[in-house]
């Protein structure tokens, strides 16, 4: 494994588009201008090259690797029993690579109580960081693509390139990081151009309350998210995933061994304090607020960064900690039921948004929350599999927002405009592949097949938890549709253009501040649809109806038998996610570190096999249909008569009101937390000038002689004052001295 | 070649007094300090290059013909890896303040710059300095020049801050003085500094004395750092004080209140008595972080902001201390380092707008980046390193400083917790900032003149000597800074590694290997 050139010269993934945003942030402004994009294009390029690359070479070791299996039933079974084998028998498909110590502290001995913690500067590689790499450069590159074209004459151009360059040095640092310290560089790195691309037209106070906003949300998550990575040092003595070597010192690897009291008791909280991180950057409730403000960025910003990979850096977190997790039941519970709770909650608001791209900011909470359920339900497969469907079909509908917003002189108010099939007749196309996928529209999108999947893992962990996910799948096709069959059929209305569009207007417009160009351009026959365009998003198209078959139930060799290579899986889900029952036969739960006999496993797999394979094709149904009838709702009030959603929304004021507010979640905030704790530091201020100077002025008031002293002499010179000073200083040294 | 322990106190002080000889009027002055500075620079790389690094041995020099018979009292100068990082630190700053000084300080040159000269002499002296006495005449030697630095050339209220600054930290160091004199009268070699640590930390019959004589270091040290309740000099200094003043006075002087912890109280008081007062001082840290970032939060004036974000960040370093473990000290010691350059950078930005626009106010300022971007770019820059981002040097000395309470026997997991939360609060309040003075639609006091808001000074004095972005000679101060920030941030083992067995040495002492065993349980 470690002999592949794409490992050997790994560096190169994150640095090229580091040195591409050097190059286009340092030399943009005044000598690239227009032509900034070129370093990011060639920078992720490359880096898109490696990981495609380096995905298909660790496709080819598993293939040597593996063992022919034959078509297995029900691939969640397959899964498990190959990488039970990969577990048992064979190391797992993964490297360490370390380029050099990054932080090194303590006691090498470990002789007195000081520990040593070291954190390498290095990336494991190991198929989940492999598809992880694939979906953030690949789509990375897409869009960046895209921005030329729809950045095309923005002030500041090269600085957006070089924010983008710098976004995807920081992601791929997070997806490749060996320990949970690199991790976090990431982590924070990719908050850091989240902060300033949202923040891109600084000039508007939205966006820059959005941007800071951003950061500070994802500050109280990264706060725990930090506390986590220090009680896992505290408990286990590392924080780096995976050691690759016979002693098995790695994180994961230590907590499959038999624990002491500590390292237990430190189990049950370390998973909720990553919990917390993930909630901040993947945008779960409580910590879900920033995203939707997040839509001030630039467009391209929003589906590459706020809905394709940095927001699903949280699922992936708790995918690659699975052994941490998988052990705390009341963790993994928890992650399901604010996943499950988010995705409803974003869900029901996103019925009553208006802004194109709010509707799916809240749409990607939603989905985010999706993603939870599934790794709460100990299904972290499933949850992988709906982050890389989402990430092609979200991409292309922000992207298609992107281009009718293009065209819409930065109108985004689906009230204001309608019928664009005319004017977007392949945007409309593309928009409706987006949204099918979205609304997981039956057997032909890729979005069907990753959402099932996360239903059926929420049936075997509890009915009542599948039920709710069916209504958020219901609602998430309802809202897909409602907005496609608002802006793209019914009778034509194009948005007048607004009042001075060539005037200082757009900078502080309601939207993306966008260019006044494409306003004047909207009543005229220009051509919006430039292939600069249309191209990434085609290809976006493809893969969010591809996308599902990486994953197809019925072959043997799957993402998820692919997936479960990973030392993040192999060992610790395939013990976790065993059912205890098994038609009848019941398999006591396993502690860690432990692997059941082979051929009990593969036993209860094929009982298993079979009961699932039935339940899974009636899910399958089930959800299909679901799909459709939300799509169908969507029909009749949105298309068929469209006063009806609002006739609907008068009868229940109370609830509209409150969908509306965001359940005034931001006002609960605001008064709750932020202006109370502003409060605080305005008292502490006070209390700093009143109180505290003012008992240190009268424990000082006995050098109040020589302070007077010198105010005295200050007309004519300090020098005196000064000794006068130190007379008093040394008579009061000799004193305590002599006493 | 040793002697450049020396040289690097003289070279200064040589060239302060040389500055009475200049030409009153012209740039002579300034010139002259600057290649002084520089000189010292050089010397301090010289230094660093025979430095044995991997042993770490101390480099040590001994003016015998200044020994004074009486008093034990002898020149004997001395530096670790701890001590030279911190000289390197002095030594590159000091240029950067005098650099920044050139645009701001139109009167009284010579004497000013004379005073730089001096306080970077003693600057140099307190951390080369192993003998006790000789640590402490330079300790307080550092007054004298920041005492005229600020009362002289600082803001309105210059006079009451420079007062207050010297008497609030004179007043604590008295107490050290005297715990210094005690342990010169009762050691056998006197005042040498490594072997009064010997004495102390292994008599028995010192077990009291040690207890006395922390209090004594504490009470000198604490305010100089400065600790919780008696940080209110601090902001008032601050503000006051020139550009380069804040920026010497963030970036070193405030450090020496935390080496002197390092080198005398932690030593002293090792093994029993530090470990007493170790949660008390650890709780005002962790009350230091929090309540100095909600003060800088509601702060008006930019440069007060950046003042009691000192007082929140001294927390963390403290704390890293008073963890009495290894990642603790090394962590601290690393803090004191990227402390003075990212903090000093931040004032030496807020210096650059405050040149241009004669105002600190948080509400007359905003959209700098629409003007100045390359100002933007070096303000974000440093205010990341100040909130900690990975990446950036501020991260790894907040993480270690954290995780070193964290894990300490003494300190303990409560303690890295509610100290972690000022990584949130620190995000608030420098974000806060930037956003108004940064980000935002452009506001300068210049359009508001128009609006009849009389400035204290005439709008026309500004905009016509310096350009609106900041020039060559700005850019030259904060790139260095830039490049140390970045550098420390990606390969901080150049400083801890290279700390690391003297920081083990402190903490040994403190917790011989059995006892520890012993108190973990």
């Amino acid at each position: 494994m470690q002999d592949l050139w794409q490992i050997q010269y790994s560096y190169l993934i994150p640095l090229l588009p580091l040195l591409g945003a050097c190059i286009a942030g340092f030399f943009g402004a005044r000598w690239l201008k227009g032509q900034s994009h070129w370093p990011i294009w060639i920078g992720v390029g490359a880096s898109a090259v490696i990981s495609i690359s380096l995905l298909f070479s660790m496709l080819g070791l598993w293939k040597v690797a593996g063992h022919e299996k034959g078509a297995s039933a029900g691939h969640a079974a397959a899964q498990r029993s190959v990488a039970a084998e990969a577990a048992s028998e064979e190391p797992p498909l993964a490297y360490n690579k370390i380029f050099f110590h990054w932080i090194t502290a303590g006691d090498p001995s470990g002789t007195n109580s000081s520990k040593f913690f070291n954190a390498d500067a290095g990336f494991l590689f190991d198929p989940l960081t492999a598809v992880m790499l694939c979906v953030v450069t690949g789509i990375g590159f897409v869009i960046t693509v895209f921005s030329a074209g729809y950045m095309k004459g923005e002030e500041g151009y090269f600085r957006f390139f070089a924010y983008l360059g710098l976004f995807i040095f920081a992601m791929t640092c997070l997806v490749m990081g060996n320990n949970l310290v690199m991790l976090y560089l990431g982590w924070e790195g990719v908050g850091l151009c989240s902060y300033l691309l949202i923040g891109y037209y600084y000039e508007k106070p939205s966006a820059r309350e959005a941007a800071k906003k951003a950061f500070l949300v994802n500050r109280v998550g990264d706060f725990n998210f930090g506390l986590g990575i220090m009680l896992s040092f505290l408990a286990f003595g590392t924080i780096t995933f995976f050691s690759g070597t016979p002693q098995h010192t790695g994180l994961l690897e230590v907590a499959q061994a038999p624990l002491t009291a500590f390292q237990q008791h430190a189990l049950r909280w370390i998973p909720f304090l990553l919990m917390f991180g993930a909630f901040g950057k993947s945008a779960q409730f409580p910590l879900h607020v920033w995203l939707p403000d997040a839509m001030e960025g630039p467009t391209p910003v929003s589906a590459l960064i706020h809905a394709a990979t940095m927001v699903t850096a949280g699922v992936y977190m708790i995918a690659r900690c699975g052994t941490l997790f998988v052990g705390n039941a009341a963790a993994m519970n928890t992650i399901a039921a604010i996943g499950c709770f988010t995705a409803l909650m974003a869900g029901t608001i996103a019925l009553r948004q208006f802004d194109l791209k709010k509707v799916f900011a809240y749409s990607t909470v939603s989905q985010l929350g999706f993603m939870f359920v599934a790794v709460g339900c100990l299904a972290p497969v499933a949850g992988v599999f709906h982050l890389v469907t989402h990430a092609f079909f979200k991409a292309l509908l922000f992207l298609s927002c992107g281009v009718v917003m293009h065209a819409m002189a930065g109108e985004l108010d689906m009230r204001k405009f309608s019928g664009l099939k005319r004017v977007l007749p392949k945007t409309r196309i593309l928009m409706l592949i987006g949204c099918a996928a979205l609304a997981g529209f039956p057997l032909i999108t890729s979005g069907f097949y990753s959402k099932d999947e996360i239903v059926a893992a929420a049936w075997e962990k509890s009915r009542f938890l599948a039920a709710l996910m069916l209504f958020a799948a219901f609602l998430t096709a309802y809202y897909s549709f409602r907005l496609y069959f608002r802006v793209f059929e019914g009778p034509e209305i194009l948005p007048s253009p607004p009042e001075n569009a060539h005037g200082p207007g757009h900078g502080h417009g309601q939207a993306d501040g966008h260019d006044a160009e494409s306003a004047h351009a909207t009543g005229h026959h220009h051509n919006h649809e430039p292939w600069i365009m249309i191209g990434p998003l085609v290809v976006l198209a493809i893969g969010a109806i591809f996308a599902g078959f990486l994953n197809f139930p019925e072959r043997a060799r799957s993402l998820g038998g692919f997936l479960g290579q990973s030392p993040s899986f192999a060992q610790s889900f395939n013990v976790a996610t065993r059912p205890n029952v098994a038609n009848g036969r019941v398999i006591p739960p396993l502690p860690f570190g432990q692997i059941a006999a082979q051929e009990e496993l593969e036993l209860a797999d094929k009982d298993f096999a079979t009961s699932q394979h039935s339940l899974h094709r009636m899910l399958m149904i089930v959800s299909g249909l679901i799909s459709l009838l939300g799509i169908y709702f969507a029909y009749l009030m949105h298309l068929k008569d469209r006063t009806a959603a609002e006739r609907l929304a008068n009868d229940f004021p109370a609830v509209t009101s409150a969908l509306e507010h965001k359940y005034w979640i931001d006002e609960i905030y605001q008064n709750g937390i932020v202006e109370p704790l502003r409060a605080l530091g305005r008292g502490f201020f006070a209390m700093d000038r009143i109180v505290v100077d003012g008992i240190v002025w009268l424990i000082s008031f006995v050098p109040q002689a020589s302070g007077f002293a010198l105010k005295l002499t200050t007309q004519r010179g300090y020098l005196q004052g000064y000794a006068v000073t130190m007379l008093f200083g040394i008579a009061v040294i000799l004193l305590v001295v002599f006493l | 070649m040793t002697a450049a322990l020396l040289l690097l106190i003289l070279v200064p002080a040589i060239g302060a007094a040389a500055c009475a000889l200049l030409p009153k009027q012209g740039a002579a002055a300034r010139t002259w300090a600057f290649a002084v500075s520089v000189i010292d620079l050089l010397l301090g790389v010289c230094l660093s290059a025979q430095f044995d690094w991997k042993t770490g041995t101390e480099l040590t020099w001994f003016g015998s013909s200044f020994y004074i018979e009486n008093l034990q009292f002898g020149l004997k100068l001395g530096c670790d890896s701890i001590s030279l990082w911190l000289v390197l630190l002095t030594v590159l700053l000091t240029p950067l303040a005098i650099l920044a000084s050139f645009a701001s300080i139109k009167d009284r040159q010579k004497e000013y710059y004379a005073w730089m000269l001096a306080l970077l002499a003693a600057m140099n002296g307190v951390f080369v300095a192993r003998d006790l006495l000789l640590f402490y005449i330079f300790f307080e030697l550092t007054l004298i020049p920041m005492f005229f630095i600020i009362g002289i050339w600082g803001g309105p209220e210059r006079r009451y801050a420079a007062g207050k600054f010297f008497l609030f930290t004179f007043a604590g160091s008295v107490f050290t003085l005297a715990g210094i004199i005690y342990i010169g009268l009762m050691a056998p070699r006197g005042f040498d500094l490594n072997a009064a640590v010997q004495f102390v930390q292994h008599n028995p019959e010192m077990a009291r004395a040690r207890f006395w004589l922390l209090l004594a270091f504490l009470a000198g040290f604490a305010v100089k750092v400065p600790l919780f309740p008696v940080h209110t000099w601090l902001p008032l200094a601050h503000t006051e004080a020139p550009t380069a003043g804040s920026v010497i006075l963030a970036g070193v002087l405030l450090k020496l209140g935390t080496y002197g912890l390092l080198k005398l109280a932690l030593p002293i008081a090792s093994p029993d008595a530090i470990g007493l007062f170790a949660p008390y001082i650890g709780t005002l840290c962790v009350i230091g972080v929090i309540y100095g970032a909600l003060v800088a939060w509601v702060q008006q004036d930019i440069k007060k902001l950046v003042a009691y974000s000192s007082v929140s960040h001294l927390g963390f370093c403290v704390l890293g201390l008073f963890a009495l473990n290894t990642i603790g000290v090394q962590g601290s010691v690393l803090y004191m380092i990227n402390h003075g350059l990212s903090t000093g950078a931040m004032f030496l930005v807020v210096g650059m707008i405050y040149e241009r626009y004669h105002t600190r106010d948080i509400n007359r300022l905003s959209g700098l980046a629409r003007v100045m971007p390359k100002l933007a770019f070096f303000f974000i820059l440093f205010t990341l390193s100040s909130i900690g981002l990975p990446g950036t040097n501020g991260f790894v000395s907040e993480f270690l400083t954290i995780l070193g309470a964290f894990t300490s026997t003494h300190l303990g997991v409560s303690y890295g917790a509610f100290a972690a939360l000022g990584v949130i609060l620190g995000a608030i309040y420098m974000l806060h900032m930037a956003a108004r003075i940064i980000w935002g639609p452009l506001k300068t006091p210049d359009h508001d003149d128009s609006h009849g808001q009389g400035d204290a000074e005439p709008a026309t004095q500004h905009g016509s000597e310096l350009p609106t972005d900041i020039g060559a000679r700005e850019v030259g101060i904060l790139v260095p800074l830039a490049l140390c920030v970045l550098i420390l941030g990606v390969y901080p083992n150049v400083i801890l590694n290279s700390i690391q067995k003297p920081a083990q040495a402190i903490t040994q002492a403190i917790n011989p290997p059995a006892q520890a065993v012993a108190e973990a349980r």
